[in-house]
């Protein structure tokens, strides 16, 4: 019986192993706050073991050896056997940080590097102390090879063979033979007997080995012990599955079979009885039996999986057909009008209905709670907060609201710059707070919600804001503004001169509580995901940053126009208002041809010009132009196209890799009548322009 | 519809039992096109598919190798002109015109502007071995070999790195 860690082990490893490791950070940081939480240390210790057992599996020792130094601490912590303090928690948090590095390693394909000797030591050091009496120092799993129960968290294959042997010895003589020897090995490790034992007690119990010994007693126990530690029936036929080398995920091998049993643990513990017949199992039998009585409905009833992975290229792949679907959908409405019949009209009318509905559907199978961005920030915040030196809470709100998956992972970085932003210039000192009559500890507050097709996030700090006369300065002296221009600034428009690339310096940082480090960067970010971002801040109360984000990427509303008898498409959410250009006032200042609307002097591009088609020359208008007024950061635009069409949701396919050097166009979409309208990307548009000296910020008001 | 049941799929297979029947060893077999009066041949494992007749969207500000994009069935497609790329005179496409859907190194998916697309010719692996040379000229670095055919010489070409010409 054969176990080759081939890669799609290891893939499944990374997934789950990674997301258990993803929790952790967080359950630290909680644990920090409240330290005698036995839930969550018996859950950071299991996680711990778990990922140990499947590294064990796939024979990545020096994951192994850094998580056993780990479980060992957090198996003290949870026996209460010493106490949480800084020093753990620092060396845990190193911990999670070579985890994560180690994982990044087997991610690309290589064998991780192990840790120090000289941080293993102090990870292993963490649970000496006051370990002395109850606990023996334990041998490294590796270089053990001799009791079958530390098979339960096998290191090597010939172990694991073993451990696979003695199941099978036992599967034909029973649990006798086999707990004395694992017995003997209680000793050796305290953990992993118990461990054994209890997986031996919940393999022959689940009766599906057809051992004789199966008694309905034993599977009570076994499926009660399940039960009481959270373990569904799948999960554990997935082991058996495992054992027996049908099934395919190692670590929902390893979660089940060793969280219930490292429960087990504590409880079996004190009862060093002679061997017998499992004194594990009578242990553990007397305190589940009540757990027994009260889930047995349950218990024997295992619910139905309810829950699929699913490869996220192959969601990326239904999605695309969608959205084909969604542009014949579009065609048919289109050649509706062209059949006088009525009966085609209202198949058309049924498919248009299915195909919207299917099109959410699918949407809805790529959306991810905005948890898997927050959940990193407990962790961002404590360490920016203690490398300053100042206290800071974090509060999260609307971390259920569900957003596309690809947006989820777009938005993580952006949202780390501007929470670690608001610690680091937003929030001041504790001594400086409480002079200004604040409490000492500064509140950061993120939150998510949704608006209509749109997220709204925001950060929140109750720091010391910004200055607008201060960053109007700073505009000026970095001659991003001009000073008159700079005088017309609304305080809103001076905080937004920070997303401004040329903005962001060192000094501002000393100078001012300005947020300058990047803020360019995020705004960029932000920009792509069709996004926009806001900030409004008041001196002495905070800052709050708004981001809103469409809540899909996939399906693009824009403006369909005409320019030179093609069609582009510009995406309706930077799109203000579309008005006819003959009666309005065209000036040109400054060799700038400008549109004066609502008396405001508004820039004016043709867009023939900024394609590089030939057209008229600027300024002079036709009857029927039209004019699409664009937002472009805080700039607004006058575009004038031939004409106006008007709505459509399109697909974005992106351009070839050919034609990654021409700026200025987001992608094509096939329209409902099949022709291809290229998507306008404008601020690649601008970048494009930018040579013939259309563009100066100088228009800001 | 109706534009895609205007493009015509070529596919190899119709050629197949013709060339079984000389028995000549294996066989390579290459998609000939003329450009400019001269005769192409790329391997038929590069080609995808050959269309009539396409509707070619132009990229403004794209560079003049590439005439635009084209609508293959729901995926969008970057077009490049042989001509241009071989250093020849812009010519009108006429109803000869045909493009050559290939695969190129990156693994996109390009169309092929042509004159024409002749046939699907066959040579036993030998001949094409015999003809491969070596090319230090930067210029003919997607020349693959030369095979005289007919009295002409038909050359044969590698479109794989087609993404670095254009792109510089």
């Amino acid at each position: 019986m054969a176990f080759e860690p081939d890669n799609e082990l290891l893939q499944d490893f990374l997934i789950e192993a990674g997301e258990l490791l993803n929790g952790l950070d967080e359950q630290l940081i909680e644990l920090e706050q409240s330290p005698d939480d036995a839930d969550r240390l018996n859950s950071v210790f299991r996680a711990f073991h778990t990922i140990k057992g499947g590294a064990g599996f796939l024979e990545v020792h020096p994951l192994v050896e850094i998580c056993h130094g780990a479980e060992d601490t957090f198996n003290l912590l949870r026996n209460h056997e010493i106490r949480m303090n800084s020093r753990i928690m620092d060396v845990m948090l190193q911990v999670i940080d070579s985890l994560n590095g180690m994982f990044d390693r087997l991610r690309a394909g290589q064998y991780p590097e192990s840790v120090s000797p000289e941080f293993l030591k102090e990870i292993e050091a963490l649970a000496r102390p006051e370990a002395a009496a109850p606990v023996k120092p334990k041998a490294e799993p590796e270089s053990n090879p001799v009791p079958a129960a530390e098979a339960a968290v096998a290191t090597e294959d010939d172990a694991f063979d073993r451990m696979l042997a003695d199941l099978d010895a036992a599967e034909s003589s029973g649990a006798d033979s086999v707990a004395p020897e694992a017995s003997n090995a209680a000793d050796d490790d305290l953990i992993t007997d118990d461990e054994f034992e209890n997986l031996l007690d919940e393999l022959h119990g689940k009766g599906q080995f057809q051992a004789p010994q199966a008694s309905p007693e034993a599977e009570k126990v076994a499926s009660a012990t399940a039960e009481s530690d959270e373990i569904t029936d799948e999960e554990f036929e997935a082991v058996l599955d495992e054992l027996y080398g049908k099934g395919k995920s190692p670590t929902a091998d390893d979660e089940s079979a060793v969280a219930p049993a490292s429960d087990a643990a504590p409880k079996a513990a004190p009862q060093p009885k002679p061997p017998s017949k499992s004194s594990a199992s009578a242990g553990s039998e007397k305190k589940a039996e009540p757990a027994a009585k009260a889930k047995s409905p349950e218990a024997h009833k295992p619910p139905v999986e309810t829950t699929v992975r699913v490869d996220t290229e192959r969601l990326d792949s239904i999605m695309n057909l969608v959205g084909e679907l969604v542009l014949v959908r579009n065609r048919m409405n289109t050649l509706k009008s062209t059949f006088e019949n009525e009966e085609i009209s209202s198949v058309i009318a049924t498919l248009d209905m299915v195909t919207s509905d299917l099109q959410g559907a699918v949407m809805k199978t790529r959306m991810q709670p905005v948890k898997k961005v927050f959940g990193r920030f407990p962790r961002v915040v404590r360490d920016t907060a203690r490398t300053l030196g100042k206290e800071v809470n974090l509060e999260l709100e609307g971390e259920d609201t569900d957003l596309d998956k690809n947006l989820v992972e777009a938005l993580a970085d952006p949202l780390i710059h501007l929470v670690r932003n608001a610690v680091d210039h937003g929030i001041e000192m504790p001594d400086q707070r409480e002079q200004a009559g604040k409490p000492r500890a500064g509140t950061v507050l993120l939150s998510a919600a949704q608006e209509g097709d749109h997220i709204r996030l925001s950060i929140r700090d109750d720091g010391s804001g910004m200055d607008a006369e201060v960053l109007r300065r700073k505009g000026v002296d970095k001659g991003i503004v001009d000073p008159d221009a700079a005088e017309r600034l609304t305080d809103q428009e001076c905080f937004e001169l920070i997303l401004h690339p040329g903005f962001s310096t060192k000094d501002q940082i000393s100078d001012i509580s300005g947020r300058g480090v990047g803020m360019d960067v995020v705004k960029t970010a932000i920009t792509k995901l069709s996004g926009t971002i806001s900030i409004d801040s008041s001196m002495g109360e905070g800052t709050q940053i708004n981001i809103k984000v469409p809540l899909t990427l996939a399906i693009l509303p824009t403006l369909m126009v005409i320019v030179s008898g093609r069609k582009y498409a510009v995406a309706l959410s930077v799109v203000n208002e579309i008005f006819e250009m003959a009666d309005k006032e065209i000036n040109v200042v400054d060799g700038q041809t400008t549109i004066t609307v609502r008396d405001r002097a508004v820039p004016l591009f043709r867009m023939t010009d900024w394609l590089g088609l030939r057209g008229e020359p600027p300024g002079q208008r036709s009857e029927t132009d039209q004019v699409v007024m664009v937002q472009h950061g805080a700039q607004l635009m006058a575009l004038v196209v031939d004409s106006v069409i008007g709505q459509e949701e399109v697909v974005i396919k992106p351009l070839g890799e050919l034609l990654r050097i021409v700026e200025g166009f987001a992608g094509a979409t096939i329209t409902g009548d099949g022709h291809i309208a290229l998507i306008l990307d404008l601020p690649g548009m601008v970048r494009r322009n930018a040579g013939r000296g259309h563009q100066r910020m100088r228009s800001v008001a | 519809m109706t534009e895609q049941a205007m493009q015509q799929r070529q596919t190899p297979e119709e050629y197949d039992e013709e060339f079984e029947a000389q028995d000549k060893g294996p066989l390579s077999r290459w998609v000939s096109f003329t450009v400019d009066e001269e005769i192409y041949a790329l391997n038929v494992l590069d080609v995808q598919e050959v269309l009539r007749d396409a509707e070619i969207t132009p990229i403004p500000g794209a560079p003049d190798s590439i005439l635009g994009i084209i609508n293959l069935r729901g995926n969008v497609v970057t077009v490049v002109d042989a001509r241009i790329f071989f250093g020849l005179e812009e010519k009108k496409h006429d109803e000869n015109s045909r493009v050559m859907v290939i695969e190129v190194a990156s693994g996109e998916i390009v169309g092929l502007v042509v004159d024409s697309v002749a046939e699907v010719i066959a040579f036993p692996e030998s001949v094409v071995d015999q003809a491969m040379m070596s090319v230090n000229d930067d210029r003919a670095r997607h020349i693959l070999g030369i095979v005289p055919q007919d009295e002409k010489l038909i050359i044969l070409v590698d479109m794989k790195s087609l993404s670095d010409i254009t792109a510089t």
